[in-house]
């Protein structure tokens, strides 16, 4: 087994900071990964992700701050003194060596005795279901081969930390849930610690154990994919977790428990009633934002909180079923139909409810 | 780190080598003393006063034949080159091929071989080539046609044909979508292989050198054969102008078209 | 054309095909191709054939004689010889001193990038004949280098280093140095550089990476370069010319001398025939190395 013998490292980034001229990149990432957890950075291009990974590989030098590897400062060690594995974007395959001569590349440099190297290539073969296609050169695979040789390549040399830097970009979404489950089985039988990166929201939540929202240059929120998707710190990531409805309210009172009693900020005034998470303190008279995720609001029934709303559209995705309707103060309010049940015509009016333990409320 | 150094060091070497020859003309042509000697001892300027007329009249030879040099082989490359693009005729690659073939046959073996057929040329009708500056045109669009051609080819491979269609479709005749259309479009290419074929003729020996002579030797031609003879610094001086109107024309060329664009036509 | 003009055309096989009438815009350039290329040199050629009659005259019978005593005769195999050695020495040179700055222009992000790559073309741009005859105050008894290096103490007596095979090999590797970087960059240009860095991810130094992938993959693309500097090298006229002094036989300057002072057209001309076919076979060879869609000749 590959996973015997691996080191499984901590990964730690204390105070990290990169600015290309007067241009910051990253401004201040501390984040501890730990010993064979899964994590993923989360963000749009732009947002650094792909510069923190790369500052983990070695290639990219931070402007201030360390990258702990396994207890280790290895801020100024070059990438080939890391014993980091990468799987590329592009998946960077030797276009000249076969499979197993590009899964070899890690063990020859390393000056491993043949014998092991064959055997442990094998293993790499056999992890990623590859045995049949050693021999082949990396333009005879298709792209979810290739990509499966480069995840072998990276784990074969058993490296501390393996960087993922959004390895399923490339393809197309069949093979990449395909590849998803994929890379989790690996990670999780070789329980290898794994850095992540990718703009796709879905892969982030189904993957990680923890998923790192990242927002120009710097980490808006780390949590697992469960406590993001449903107690979301900011509109940012509310927004960009998923779909979500956002009502502008200001704080009226406390009630029982954690629940609190908000308005609308519009002309409307109605009323809301909505759980406040732990971390969310506010006075009355102060504003905030109420969220809540379509598949939690209905049409009808009796929920605590409800609006009158006029239908404008409809977004038919197969399973799954959004109604686009407008609240009385001009908010758009998105709801998840039950499956088989009918749906209500463009422009009529509806009453949609919700329950206050299924919204939250934040701080813009 | 130390590999970024000693591949800085290896660079300056590199470009101080690039660079030698063509800095130290301008320098040693203010050379007062020896000319060959360094360091220079004294100051003058007595070189460029001392430049021979034929100097002046060559270049002005030069001049003349890279001008119609360069107008021709657009005139001809041109439509060659539209042709080898669109048309769909039987053996248009190899076609393609043959008149880009001047560019591969060494200019002495062109030289020599229109040296050779000027004399043909002229038991047969007693029109004179060789030493005319026809003769010397005729010499350069060996090589400047298929640059043009080559130029104009590169620049239409990233022609989008719906936009003559367009103009057909607005109305206007294939004429005037001809004119109005496709030569705007195709212009930076066709003023690319244009200068370069310019360039080339400016620089040429081994041609000139054999379809030239008399009242038809260029300068670089009269530069030459100066200096098998003698080496004087009203030469250097000569070289020092050239150095200094390349300069300028380098720095135009870099801002008008960018020179990786204008050389990466050449590779 | 008019639809007459085509109707007159001869039928092609096919029926209901048309010559194309892109071939008629193409048969003026054709026309000037055959008259002023195509021509000259196949009258070239055929003089290549006969012998000698008198200085500037040529006799009308056919002879192989001329192409036997290039393959016979030792003076011919010693101008071959050094021919192709200088050949050697200047493509060495300049893929030597080449590869660094290629490599530099290939993968640097630096902002002095596009300055390097002006200083690397700019020489191309300033008359071969000028920057040959600045190699003069530089390498002469005299000159600059030999100033410098004495003044080093490196050297006792002033090195010969012009008018003679030296300065030949060194004023073409400096023409020539241009065309190696600019190929070679392209070669390293179409590495993604992600290659070198899952090398180094791997755990192959800067050596190994270089060893294992960089040169592998390059290959095809420098030995490309290499035959095309090569055939430069040998097919070069003015450089061996000024530099070399009138001392150094190269098939070059072998066939300026013939046809301009010998008069011995027919050698000249079996010489430049044998060049050319060097030079044709070297380019033939570049391209057919060259890696697919790079084969624009």
């Amino acid at each position: 087994m590959i996973g015997k013998g691996a080191a499984v490292s901590e990964v730690r980034f204390v105070g990290v900071e990169k600015s290309y001229g007067d241009q910051p990149a990253v401004r201040g990432v501390d984040l501890i990964v730990q010993p064979g957890e899964f994590v993923t950075l989360l963000g749009p291009s732009g947002c650094g992700k792909t510069t923190c990974l790369r500052m983990v590989a070695g290639f990219v030098a931070p402007s201030r701050g360390r990258i702990i590897m396994g207890g280790r400062d290895i801020t100024a060690l070059p990438p080939y003194r890391r014993n980091t594995g990468m799987v590329f974007q592009s998946y960077a395959l030797f276009p000249h060596k076969t499979v197993a001569e590009n899964i070899a590349f890690g063990l020859r440099v390393r000056r491993l005795a043949r014998a092991e190297r064959e055997q442990r290539i094998a293993e790499a073969l056999r992890l990623v279901h590859l045995e049949q296609f050693a021999s082949r050169y990396p333009a005879q695979l298709s792209g979810g081969q290739r990509q499966r040789v480069a995840l072998a390549r990276a784990i074969v040399i058993r490296p501390d930390v393996l960087l993922l830097d959004e390895p399923l970009a490339a393809l197309d979404l069949k093979l990449r849930e395909e590849l998803q489950v994929e890379i989790k089985r690996v990670q999780s039988a070789l329980k290898i610690t794994t850095l992540f990166v990718t703009h796709d929201q879905g892969e982030a939540l189904n993957m990680s154990d923890r998923v790192a929202v990242m927002h120009d240059g710097r980490i808006i929120q780390i949590d697992t994919p469960e406590s993001l998707y449903e107690r979301p710190n900011s509109r940012y990531v509310a927004n960009f977790v998923g779909r979500t409805n956002l009502l502008d309210v200001v704080v009226r009172e406390k009630l029982d428990g954690d629940l609190i009693r908000v308005e609308s900020c519009g002309g409307s005034k109605a009323s809301f009633v909505a759980t406040a998470g732990p971390a969310f303190e506010a006075k009355p008279g102060e504003r905030c934002l109420l969220g809540g995720r379509p598949e939690h609001f209905h049409f009808g029934g009796d929920g605590a909180n409800a609006v009158r709303a006029k239908v404008r559209g409809v977004t038919y995705l197969g399973s799954i079923r959004y109604v686009d309707a407008e609240g009385p103060d001009g908010e758009s309010v998105t709801v998840q139909a039950q499956p088989g049940e009918p749906l209500p015509g463009r422009g009529e009016t509806v009453t949609v409810t919700w329950r206050p333990q299924a919204c939250f409320l934040l701080k813009e | 780190m130390i590999r970024w150094l000693a591949l800085r060091a290896t660079l300056f070497l590199v470009f101080a080598f690039l660079l030698a020859p063509v800095c130290i003309v301008v320098i040693v042509s203010f050379n007062g003393g020896p000319i060959l000697s360094f360091p220079p001892t004294s100051f003058t300027t007595q070189w460029y006063a001392l430049i021979k007329p034929s100097f002046y009249s060559a270049l002005y030879v030069s001049l003349i034949v890279a001008t119609c040099t360069a107008l021709l082989s657009v005139a001809f490359g041109l439509p060659a080159a539209l042709a080898l693009s669109r048309g769909r005729f039987f053996g248009r690659d190899a076609l393609n091929a043959i008149l880009l073939s001047p560019l591969v046959v060494p200019a002495l073996v062109t030289g020599v071989a229109l040296y050779q057929y000027s004399l043909s040329f002229w038991d047969l009708t007693h029109i004179a080539l060789g030493g005319t500056l026809i003769g010397l045109i005729v010499g350069h669009l060996t090589f400047g046609v298929p640059f043009g051609i080559r130029a104009i080819l590169a620049g239409h491979a990233n022609f989008e044909p719906a936009l003559e269609e367009a103009a057909l479709n607005l109305g206007a005749t294939p004429l005037q979508t001809f004119w109005r259309v496709t030569v705007p479009i195709l212009r930076p290419s066709i003023v690319a292989g244009g200068i370069f074929a310019f360039v080339m003729s400016l620089d040429d020996v081994p041609i000139a050198l054999f379809m030239g002579g008399g009242d038809a030797t260029t300068l670089p031609v009269q530069i030459f054969t100066t200096v098998e003879f003698d080496f004087g610094g009203d030469v250097m001086a000569v070289a020092a102008l050239i150095v200094g109107a390349s300069a300028v024309l380098m720095l135009l060329l870099d801002r008008l078209i960018g020179l990786e664009q204008l050389f990466g036509a050449r590779q | 054309m008019s639809t007459t003009d085509l109707e007159r055309l001869p039928r092609p096989d096919r029926p209901r095909r048309h010559a194309d009438p892109w071939l008629w815009i193409l048969l003026p350039t054709l026309a000037v191709f055959g008259l002023i290329f195509a021509a000259p040199l196949a009258d070239l050629i055929l003089l290549s054939f006969h012998h000698m009659a008198g200085p500037a005259q040529v006799d009308a019978a056919f002879t192989l004689a001329n192409y036997r005593a290039f393959v016979t005769d030792p003076f011919y195999l010693e101008m071959l010889l050094r021919t192709c050695g200088l050949g050697m020495l200047v493509t060495l040179g300049c893929l030597v001193v080449g590869y660094p700055v290629a490599y530099f222009l290939a993968r640097t992000p630096s902002r002095w990038r596009g300055f390097a790559l002006f200083l690397v073309i700019s020489p191309l741009l300033v008359s071969a004949i000028v920057r040959n005859i600045g190699w003069f105050p530089l390498l002469s008894q005299s000159g600059a280098v030999n100033w410098l290096l004495l003044k080093l103490g490196l050297i006792a007596a002033p090195l010969s280093l012009i008018n003679n095979f030296t300065g030949v090999v060194i004023g073409l590797i400096h023409a020539l140095l241009p065309f190696m970087i600019l190929t070679l960059t392209t070669v390293i240009q179409r590495i993604e550089g992600d290659l070198e860095e899952a090398a180094a991810n791997l755990g192959a130094g800067p050596l190994q990476a270089f060893w294992r992938v960089l040169l592998p993959l390059s290959l095809p693309g420098v030995v490309s370069g290499l035959l095309l500097v090569f055939a430069m090298a040998i097919s070069a006229y003015t450089t061996p010319a000024i530099l070399g002094g009138n001392r150094v036989l190269v098939m070059a300057t072998y066939i300026a001398q013939q046809f301009r002072s010998v008069l011995n057209y027919p050698a000249g001309g079996t010489a430049a025939a044998l060049l050319l076919l060097f030079a044709i076979v070297l380019t033939v060879l570049a391209l057919q190395v060259r890696p697919a869609g790079e084969r624009t000749p």
